[in-house]
């Protein structure tokens, strides 16, 4: 995979960049892309009858029958977000509003982001519903049997993650869905680290909603998407106001355009929308089997040289087989210390609670260090990073 | 002293204060306490001080901190430093101690083991590690002037 190295401008700096679960690094044509936007185009959407306007119209429209091709849905079932937290929020503000009631229940784990879950606490404080915390398996998975204990006819919406960004291992979304369902339930995945890590089709897996955004799969940053099946898209209102949303405007009532355009309010993010379908067109020339086959294979070369090298580190999800990252400390090392010792290295890792707290405290610890990896990572790298770590001593380097 | 004698000492300063922290003990209803933490990291602190306003004079500080050594060593550090000091030299503590990780000038002479983290200036992302205890003392004291 390494002669794909040199399609990221990032990679020539001399850094090791293991921070791809927080933003994946873009690629020379996706950022062309955008350049190509403001330099040959220029222009709004959607607006006018200029013949610029509506070549721009045509390249955004086509980018969301590509997004809906690459999860298998219908384009009109895609929407453009700001990212995942955006879309998640679209979900619980509208669709949430919509079906939940004082006396529901929703269902969430104990691994998710706080993007999918402070939107679902909010909306259960502000409606009086109850939040439900499903608990995981020590590899972060939401076990089906687990799920099934807590679900009952109250349970209105089901919001987990397709992969968790602490622990990365793949929930069984197909399995899960069935169980959601048979108690008419909604499902709403929050996929920010799934889409890159399986080839989905949300209609075969059967999701109500998924989540994902662009950046975490070698796109620009301020682009996602929500999907969502068309018969929910067309009960939901909008929750955002204003231009290009509205069918037709008068003092006294506004109606609105269908879905998805009903969500999409005011100038959209276009550079970064074109952009994302061109991210699209290089993992499928890629392929996102052939990526996950090379990850999954470095990811555990990785494990293995760190658990036989690395005195005193526990790996908190070794066992899993299907991940890109590794989740660890050194013991008694606080996270922040390791992660910046491997900075002074120029290895970029992310050390933290991960935006998951609610899990940290689970797992009772404050933080972890969290490497994780993308097709651009090489052997050498992982190499590099055990090698630091093994001539680490008192882990405050950085200071001198 | 040559640059690596003075690393040396500097890194047993540290990990000494990591390992046998200071000034840990049992507060009580007299002390004025705060809660701080870094939330991008986790870093968290309670910080009591026990403060003799009659005579201007900080009696005693102990806290509970968790977080990466370089937190927990400078808010230990920073308890032996300003207990038995007065507000004004406290003031004059916390200002070096700012200007030291800030890349500013300041006299090394009033700031003890905390000298030790010098190095900060180098790592601007951990400055709100070694500044969290100063930060937390000086919330607890803005409320003793309400
Ligand atoms: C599982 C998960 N959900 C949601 C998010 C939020 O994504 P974004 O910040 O792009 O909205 C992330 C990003 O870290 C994530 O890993």
């Amino acid at each position: 995979m390494n002669k794909y190295r040199k399609d990221f401008p990032m990679l020539d700096k001399d850094y090791i960049y293991f921070n791809n679960a927080s933003t994946s690094l873009t690629p020379t044509v996706v950022i062309d892309s955008m350049v190509d936007y403001y330099t040959n185009f220029g222009v709004n959407i959607n607006r006018g009858v200029d013949s610029l306007g509506y070549k721009v119209t045509e390249k955004y429209e086509l980018v969301r029958s590509k997004v809906a091709a690459f999860i298998g849905c219908a384009k009109g079932e895609v929407i453009f977000t700001r990212g995942t937290t955006d879309s998640l929020n679209l979900v619980a503000q509208s669709f949430g509003n919509l079906v939940i009631n004082d006396c529901d229940e929703i269902v969430v784990s104990v691994v998710e982001h706080h993007a999918n879950f402070i939107p679902w606490q909010e909306l259960c404080n502000k409606v009086g519903a109850s939040l439900v915390v499903v608990p995981v398996s020590d590899d972060g998975i939401v076990k089906p049997d687990d799920l099934l204990k807590v679900m009952n006819n109250k349970t209105r919406i089901v919001a987990l993650n397709h992969v968790s960004n602490v622990m990365g291992g793949i929930n069984n979304i197909r399995e899960l869905a069935k169980i959601v369902h048979q108690f008419n339930a909604y499902f709403v995945v929050d996929g920010a680290q799934g889409i890159v890590q399986e080839k989905i089709n949300v209609h075969d897996l059967d999701v109500d909603f998924y989540a994902f955004s662009g950046h975490k799969m070698y796109g620009p940053m301020g682009v996602g998407v929500l999907f969502g099946k068309q018969e929910l898209l067309k009960k939901m209102p909008p929750i955002v106001f204003g231009g290009e949303m509205i069918d037709t405007v008068s003092i006294e009532k506004t109606t609105y355009k269908e879905a998805p355009y009903k969500f999409e309010a005011g100038t959209m993010m276009i550079p970064e929308v074109l952009g994302l379908g061109v991210a699209i067109d290089y993992i499928n020339n890629i392929g996102i089997e052939k990526i996950n086959n090379y990850v999954t294979e470095l990811r555990s070369y990785l494990v293995s040289k760190l658990l036989e090298e690395i005195n005193d580190i526990e790996i908190y999800n070794k066992n899993i087989v299907d991940s890109n990252l590794v989740t660890f400390n050194i013991k008694n090392i606080h996270a922040h210390d390791v992660a910046s010792l491997l900075d002074k290295e120029k290895i970029i890792v992310r050390a933290g609670h991960h935006c998951a707290e609610p899990y940290m405290t689970a797992l009772n610890v404050v933080a972890t260090v969290r490497v994780s990896l993308a097709f651009y990572n090489t052997f050498e790298e992982c190499d590099k990073l055990v090698e630091v770590l093994k001539k680490a001593g008192d882990y405050i380097d950085v200071l001198f | 002293m040559s640059y690596f004698d003075e690393e040396q000492i500097h890194r047993e300063i540290i990990m000494d204060h990591v390992k046998n922290p200071r000034n840990i003990k049992k507060s009580n209803d007299d002390y004025k306490s705060t809660y701080l933490k870094n939330p991008s990291c986790g870093d968290e602190l309670t910080l009591y001080v026990l403060y003799d306003e009659e005579n201007d004079i900080v009696k005693d500080i102990t806290y509970k901190v968790s977080g990466c050594s370089i937190c927990c060593s400078s808010v230990s550090m920073m308890s032996e430093l300003l207990i038995g000091k007065n507000k004004n030299q406290i003031k004059a503590i916390i200002d070096n101690f700012n200007n030291m990780v800030t890349g500013s000038d300041y006299n090394q002479e009033l700031l003890g083991d905390a000298i030790s983290l010098k190095g900060i200036v180098i790592v601007p992302p951990r400055i709100k590690c070694a500044t969290l205890g100063y930060k937390a003392f000086v919330e607890v004291m803005s409320d003793k002037c309400e």
